[in-house]
Order: structure tokens, then C-alpha cells, then sequence
């Protein structure tokens, strides 16, 4: 029997992620201009490793495979993937992908259940192997990844806290030299779209800004005060970091409310 | 995340006319805390009480035609998950014969709670039971604000502006008849922005009235009783206000106005229907014949009651509708909805107009954690389904809080039910340990003082006071045990007051016999104490006149008498010394002795009147 049938007022989880993968678009189509058919091979098979791992992960635990697969998850990962590591070989992006997914989605029970992002943890895996050059800034990239960002934040489906404190702390610590930060394009990947999930990240908005601005905080002190180049590994290394203090920050700032 | 808007297709008001339902085959009316007065099988006409309220929340309920009852019992309800409740089936025989309806002229003397009597007696409901809630009435505390609630903002709801749209004069009536009654410093009537057409035939009329028009803009759940009691009272006012519903003030002005009987209410019928509208239908009509009245085309489509985030999907199209039934909707049939878990995004808390977190809650009451479930405000939850329509992982978020909501008001009831049984049990318990000791203490005085009085008899005439005071005594006796027989035979007689209840009775019965049996055993312990003393005081007297004999008798009985009275003032004064002890015990050896010659005159003087 249908429970409680209802007009849905907010897309649905399938719509989110399609939508999210929409404003992808432009970012895909500048990495093919940029890179040529490469990217292409790049993109069709992270996605193939992507969804055949969600797949075994999904039997291994003994679920329905297709109303889980559909909802795209996998599917965004690995786009995302593909877009983070656009010139690594091919089978170091595939067994990034696969890894990231299975360990960081599957084996904690599937989406939702995780508390690290899959995205930040494949990056983080597949840096002993990038290279070691500062990465330059891609400025179309960045700016075909703001585009998507902002036509996410104007339908309403960014959840903007998170990313917001890392701009702010970004923004505050120009004068020590934090400006070439913005010019790369894996930390607007990471904030829009890695940042932005709900489940690596605490749940209220008060929780979520602090999240972002003590990521923001590390990342520039790490980048700063090292010599490692790569901001966006380091990025998704702070933001897993932090994601394990993510309960800690829901249990400081959630409460019930004021009793009427 | 901002409040999501409600896509205006859904709210546009239907320009179709009121439809009036043809007579159904069969009305399913449910009893709402009211007793059958009629019996199966019986002829009713319309208008004709069938159930009077049984309780101070339930209310009557009349037959919207006249035809036979064919069963009264259980019959799955239009509530979520179709509960069996109390229900009666009506079998309309066509005639549509009336019972003439008599239009009380009297109405601007009724207080406020002969009103609220008299709306239950119609069948009027509010909210939660009668329209004007008796316990209030009753209290009839000065009303600074009356809001007549006709906001309409859940999707498809169509059913109270179509009734403005059509009764705008027969509504404008009640409510001056209400403001007479109940005298409110304030009457607002609250109207929704989109609801146009209604505002625009109340406009008319609110001229010169002791009402007024307040239309709001809010979104969704504005028009629910406490925001717009919140939004609308001054802080002053918010302590004494009542907000009613605006159906159930149209059906006041035709109860009070007209003495007709609540019988009917007008049914929002939308979603993949053919024609969505507005059908005036007779309480208990079935569903299926709302749907096919509308043009429901015959695929297989979910039915749901209410609007379109409250509403909750009926199993059975046969179930009858009732006075809160004020949409139903088919939709066609989806594929079932596969619930994913929890993304933490954090739209439901969002959006909850309570301000709570609906994704912990709903962790608590999905895991059946009572506690937790009211530590996070479940009680504070209005279940206006918000959390559910932006959920993305669709998960039924309001169905589990009203299922819990549920338990927890059973629970809640179980346990006031075990309290009052505990308290009582405890109460019984103190009550009889308070009457012993109180009845041991009486025994204990009274003896003594028969006591005392005994001697002071004894010493002034010790030689023949023995035989009178015994014989008086015996008197005495005598007459408690007529008494207690009295009692009896009135205990036996067959109840002539019929007024008085059943256990008042037997109490005041148990408490008569009780004071007999005490005054019995009482007068038995005092002769039996009399005995004792006249014996005690003639054995002296033979003692001391044959040893003393030079004393003068006048001088010793003097003596005697002195010490006696001394004996019997200790006596009185530590009654529970042990000599007081030692008359006790005889003294309810006495009495119980009375006790039991008064059971047998009892039975006795029963088995003669046999």
C-alpha cells in the first residue's frame, strides 16, 4: 500500500544528482577541448569502473543493484574523479575510482551511511603518483566550474554553507598569499560538489559553515607552511580530516529547539 | 533552503459549479464518540437523532436520509491506516422523507454553553469534537478573539472557498450569531490571498458587521489553528482565543438558525479525475461514489483523504466520508516508492515550520526510541508533511510520526489509566486503615464514658442499680438491632430512587448499616461493661458491710463513690492505658457478639418479608 502520497515539493535524490551531473557540463566539454579524446576514454571508463564496483558492492552487501545504481551516485563520483585527475594514467584512475568506491562508499553501507566523501578519498589515494610540478591555474575549467556552480546555487540544490566558509577564509587570507589558490580548479570542484554532500559534512548550517572555514584554515595553513603544491589533494586530505569530526560538530550544534 | 512554493496547478481554484451528489446505495456514517439510539433493521427518517454523544467529545449524529439501518458495529473509518471503529450502515430507501425541523427562536438567550450543548446535540464538529469545545464553555472565560479559519492553502483544497463562494450570506449569518452568543471583543473571519473569488463575495457583505475580513499571505502551514492564532492574535489576546473551523460555523448558523441537523458537507474532488470539483455530499457517502460522481476513469489509481501533503491514501473505496472530509484525491498509480536512506541533507529541518529536526526524529521513532522521540519535540510536530514532500530520499517521514504520535498517545493513556488505578488502590488502603483506627479509638472512648457513668450510678444506688441498667442496656440493644434490621429491609427493598446511581447507593447503604452495627456494638459494650461494674460494686458492699460493720454505710457508700469516680476519670483520660485496653477487648468481643445477633434479626426479618 502507498504510504503517505504526497506532491513533492524538492526533486527527488536521482534529480539531484542528474542535476548535479548537469552542471558538470561545461567543465566536461573544456577538459575534451582541452585534452582531446583522451578525456573522453578517461571519463567512459572511471564511469565503467565506478558503476561496476557500485554494483559488486551493492551484491556483495545483498541489495537491490538498480534502484540504488540509478539514483547516480556512482556515477557522479567518478565524473568527478575523471575531472580531479585529468592526466594520470588510465588504470591509476580506474583503481582509484574502484577503491574510493567500494571502501569509502560501499563498505560503510552505501550512500549516506559513509562519513567520508568517496571523491576526496580516490584523490587523496592517487596523490603519491601525481605529479610533483605545481599544478598551473585552468582558468576556463575554473570558470566553466563556477558557471555550473552558480546555476546550482540559483536552483536551490547547492548546499552553500560549507563552501561559503572555505571562500571566506580564502578570501581573508589573500594578504598571505592564498590568491593562486583560487585559480585552481580542484578546489571549486571540491567545494561545489564534494563539499556541498550532506553526509561527510555536519548537518546544521552553523555546522557546516565551521566545517568549511576550519577546512579553509588547514588547507592554507598545509599549503602555506609546506612546500607541497597540490592544494587539491591537500584540500581533500583536510576535508577528510575533518569529516571525522563532523559528528562532533552535528552533537555541538543540534538541538532540539525551544519547546512550544 | 527557502520555502519551496506550491505549484500553482494545484491550488487554482475549480471554476466548475457545486455538484450535488445523487442519493448513494448506501451511507457508511461513523459514530464519533456518540451511542446508538436507534436499533438494525429500524426505519429512520431524515434528520432523525440515530446517536447521541456519549461523552464530552463526542457529538450526535443524525440520518442525512431517510431509509433503514442495515447494521451497526465496526466499519473501516476514513483515518490514516482505516481503523475498525464503531460505525453504522444506512440503507436509503429514495423517499428522502424529513422529520419537520423546528427553528428555535430562542437562540440569543443561549450562553455560550448552551450553545456548545446544543451544537453537540446537532452534531456540529470542530477540530476535535463538538465545534465549541464543552470544557470551555463550561468555563466561559471572556473571549477576547474569535478566528473563523476558511485559509485554504494545502494543495487541492477547494472545499471552504467553494462554500464561501456559494454561502457567503448563510456563513456571514452564523457568525453574527455567534459573535451575539459568545460576545468576543474580536471577530475575524481568515481568508488566504488566492482564495479570490471568496474574498471577493465576502467583501460585500463584511460592511457594518461585528466582523472582519483578514486575509493573509502566508505560505503553507499559515492556515493551521496555531500559526494563525499566533499571527493573527495581539499578544494580549493570544491567552483567550478560539479559532474555528469555517465549515463547521456554516453548519452552526443552519443548527441554531434553522434546527438543521449537521448532515452534509462539500467534498473537494481532484486529481486524475475527470472533472475535479466540488460536491456537496451527505455525511457517509462512499468514497467510490464521490470519485465516480467527478469521473474517475477506471485505471487503477490510488485514493487519498485530505489535501495534498496531509493526505493520507485509503485501502477501500467503500469507506464513508465523515465532517473532516474535505478532499479526496485519485492519483494515478506510481511505481512504488523506494525509500533511500538519509543523505543528512538537512531540507527537512529546514523547512519544518516547528523549527525541529525531523531526520533525528525520525531516527528515534523508526527505531521505536520513545524517549528520544519526545526529546526531540515530537509532541511539538504539527504533521503538515512538509518534511516528507522535500525529503529527496523520499522517506516517509510524516506517516512514521503519526504512527508514533499514535503509540505515544496510547502509551500516554495506559499510563494515566494505571495511575488512576494505583492511586485508587492506595486511597482504598488508606481509607480502610484510617477506620479501623478510628473505629477502635470511638469504642475505646464511648466505654469508658459508659463506664464512668456506670459507676457514678453504681456508687449512688449500689445495691439495685445491677437489674435496670442491665434491662435498659437490653433496650438498647433491642433497638440497634431493630435498626440494623430497618437498614437491612431498606437495602433489600428494590431501588426507589432511580435517580440516584447504583454505587451511591449501595455506599450510603454500607454506610448506614456500618453506623447501626457501631451504635449496636457500642450499647452492647456498655452493658456488658455495666454488668461487670454493678457486680464489682455489690461484692465490695458485702465485704466491706460485714467486716466494717462500725462504719457508718452513708460515710463507705461516700468513700466508695469517691473512688470510683477517681478509677473512672483515669479511665477516661489515658483511654489506652491497659485497663482501657482490657475494656476494649471486651468491648469488641461484645461487639461483635451485637454484630452477629444483628446479622441474624437482619436475615430474619428478610426471610419474614420473603
Amino acid at each position: 500500500m502507498m504510504s503517505t502520497p504526497l506532491i513533492r515539493l524538492a526533486p527527488t535524490l536521482a534529480s539531484r544528482n542528474r542535476q548535479q551531473l548537469l552542471a558538470l557540463l561545461p567543465a566536461i566539454a573544456i577538459q575534451l577541448w582541452q585534452l582531446g579524446p583522451q578525456a573522453l576514454l578517461a571519463l567512459l571508463l572511471a564511469t565503467a569502473t565506478a558503476l561496476l564496483a557500485d554494483s559488486l558492492g551493492l551484491a556483495w552487501r545483498r541489495q537491490a543493484i538498480w534502484p540504488s545504481l540509478r539514483q547516480g551516485d556512482a556515477l557522479l563520483s567518478a565524473v568527478l574523479l575523471s575531472l580531479l585527475l585529468p592526466a594520470t594514467p588510465l588504470p591509476l584512475l580506474c583503481i582509484c575510482t574502484g577503491a574510493a568506491i567500494l571502501l569509502l562508499r560501499q563498505l560503510f553501507g552505501g550512500s549516506g551511511s559513509s562519513p567520508f566523501h568517496p571523491v576526496a578519498g580516490g584523490l587523496l589515494l592517487a596523490a603519491p603518483w601525481l605529479p610533483a610540478s605545481l599544478p598551473h591555474a585552468n582558468l576556463p575549467l575554473t570558470l566553466a566550474l563556477l558557471a555550473g556552480g552558480l546555476w546550482l546555487l540559483w536552483r536551490g540544490l547547492l548546499r552553500w554553507h560549507a563552501p561559503l566558509g572555505l571562500l571566506l577564509v580564502v578570501l581573508i587570507a589573500l594578504p598571505v598569499g592564498s590568491g593562486w589558490l583560487l585559480g585552481q580548479s580542484a578546489l571549486w570542484l571540491l567545494a561545489g560538489w564534494v563539499m556541498s554532500d550532506g553526509s561527510s559534512t555536519p548537518i546544521t548550517s552553523r555546522g557546516r559553515l565551521i566545517h568549511g572555514q576550519a577546512a579553509g584554515m588547514l588547507c592554507i595553513s598545509v599549503v602555506t607552511l609546506t612546500t607541497h603544491p597540490d592544494a587539491g589533494v591537500t584540500l581533500a586530505a583536510c576535508l577528510l580530516l575533518l569529516s571525522a569530526s563532523a559528528p562532533l560538530l552535528d552533537s555541538l550544534t543540534l538541538s532540539p529547539g525551544r519547546r512550544t | 533552503m527557502s520555502r519551496p512554493s506550491i505549484p500553482p496547478a494545484y491550488t487554482a481554484a475549480s471554476q466548475q459549479p457545486l455538484a450535488t451528489l445523487p442519493l448513494p446505495a448506501q451511507l457508511n456514517l461513523w459514530l464519533q464518540g456518540s451511542r446508538c439510539c436507534v436499533e438494525v433493521g429500524q426505519r429512520v427518517l431524515k434528520h432523525q437523532l440515530l446517536a447521541e454523544a456519549d461523552s464530552e467529545f463526542g457529538v450526535a449524529l443524525h440520518a442525512p436520509t431517510s431509509g433503514h439501518i442495515r447494521a451497526i458495529g465496526p466499519l473501516p473509518q476514513a483515518l490514516p491506516d482505516a481503523p475498525l471503529l464503531d460505525g453504522l450502515q444506512l440503507q436509503p430507501d429514495g423517499q428522502d422523507e424529513a422529520l419537520p425541523l423546528q427553528a428555535a427562536t430562542d437562540w440569543p438567550a443561549l450562553s455560550p454553553l448552551a450553545l456548545a450543548i446544543r451544537l453537540q446535540d446537532m452534531g456540529v464538529m470542530g477540530q476535535h469534537g463538538p465545534l465549541l469545545p464543552l470544557a470551555w464553555a463550561a468555563a466561559a472565560p471572556p473571549l477576547a478573539l474569535l478566528i473563523i479559519n476558511a485559509v485554504e492553502n494545502e494543495p487541492f483544497l477547494q472545499a471552504d472557498s467553494m462554500l464561501l463562494r456559494e454561502q457567503a450570506a448563510a456563513v456571514a449569518e452564523a457568525m453574527t450569531m455567534l459573535g451575539r452568543i459568545l460576545q468576543p471583543v474580536r471577530l475575524v473571519l481568515a481568508i488566504q490571498q488566492e482564495q479570490g473569488a471568496a474574498i471577493n463575495a465576502l467583501r460585500s457583505l463584511a460592511a457594518n458587521q461585528c466582523w472582519q475580513l483578514e486575509v493573509i499571505q502566508a505560505p503553507y502551514p499559515a492556515g493551521d489553528d496555531a500559526p494563525l492564532l499566533q499571527s493573527l492574535a495581539r499578544p494580549e489576546e493570544s491567552s483567550n482565543s478560539l479559532c474555528l473551523p469555517l465549515a463547521g460555523i456554516h453548519a452552526a448558523g443552519r443548527a441554531i438558525l434553522h434546527g438543521e441537523p449537521c448532515i452534509s458537507r462539500i467534498v473537494t474532488v481532484s486529481g486524475a479525475v475527470g472533472q475535479p470539483q466540488n460536491i456537496l455530499a451527505l455525511l457517509g457517502s462512499p468514497v467510490a461514489d464521490l470519485l465516480a460522481c467527478a469521473g474517475l476513469p477506471s485505471q487503477q489509481h490510488a485514493i487519498v483523504h485530505g489535501g495534498g501533503l496531509r493526505g493520507f491514501a485509503l485501502p477501500d473505496t467503500t469507506i464513508g466520508i465523515h465532517q473532516h472530509s474535505h478532499c479526496l484525491l485519485a492519483l494515478a498509480a506510481q511505481a512504488e516508492l523506494i525509500a533511500q536512506p538519509c543523505v543528512r541533507c538537512g531540507d527537512c529541518a529546514s523547512i519544518c515550520p516547528s523549527q525541529l529536526q525531523p531526520q533525528e526524529l525520525y531516527w528515534h521513532c523508526s527505531e521505536q526510541q520513545l524517549e528520544q522521540a519526545q526529546h526531540w519535540r515530537l509532541a511539538d510536530c504539527s504533521q503538515c508533511g512538509l518534511c516528507s514532500a522535500v525529503c529527496p530520499s523520499q522517506l516517509p517521514l510524516l506517516e512514521t510520526f503519526r504512527q508514533t504520535s499514535q503509540q505515544l498517545l496510547l502509551a500516554e493513556q495506559q499510563q494515566s489509566a494505571a495511575d488512576a488505578a494505583r492511586q485508587r488502590h492506595r486511597f482504598r488502603q488508606f481509607r480502610l486503615e484510617r477506620d479501623k483506627q478510628e473505629k477502635a479509638q470511638r469504642l475505646a472512648e464511648r466505654a469508658a464514658q459508659q463506664a464512668a457513668k456506670l459507676a457514678q450510678q453504681a456508687a449512688t444506688a449500689p445495691s439495685q442499680s445491677t437489674t435496670p441498667t442491665a434491662s435498659t442496656a437490653d433496650k438498647q440493644a433491642a433497638i440497634a438491632a431493630a435498626m440494623a434490621r430497618a437498614a437491612q429491609r431498606q437495602q433489600q427493598r428494590p431501588d426507589t430512587a432511580a435517580s440516584v446511581s447504583s454505587s451511591e447507593r449501595d455506599a450510603a447503604i454500607a454506610a448506614n448499616r456500618q453506623a447501626t452495627i457501631d451504635a449496636a456494638m457500642a450499647r452492647a459494650a456498655a452493658r456488658k461493661a455495666a454488668q461487670d461494674a454493678a457486680k464489682a460494686a455489690a461484692a465490695e458492699t458485702s465485704a466491706d458491710s460485714s467486716e466494717q460493720a462500725g462504719l457508718n454505710q452513708q460515710q463507705q457508700a461516700l468513700i466508695q463513690a469517691a473512688m470510683q469516680r477517681a478509677n473512672a476519670q483515669k479511665a477516661a483520660a489515658a483511654s489506652n492505658s491497659p485497663a482501657a485496653m482490657d475494656e476494649d477487648k471486651k468491648a469488641l468481643i461484645a461487639a461483635a457478639m451485637a454484630r452477629a445477633a444483628a446479622q441474624k434479626a437482619a436475615r430474619d426479618a428478610g426471610e419474614q418479608e420473603k
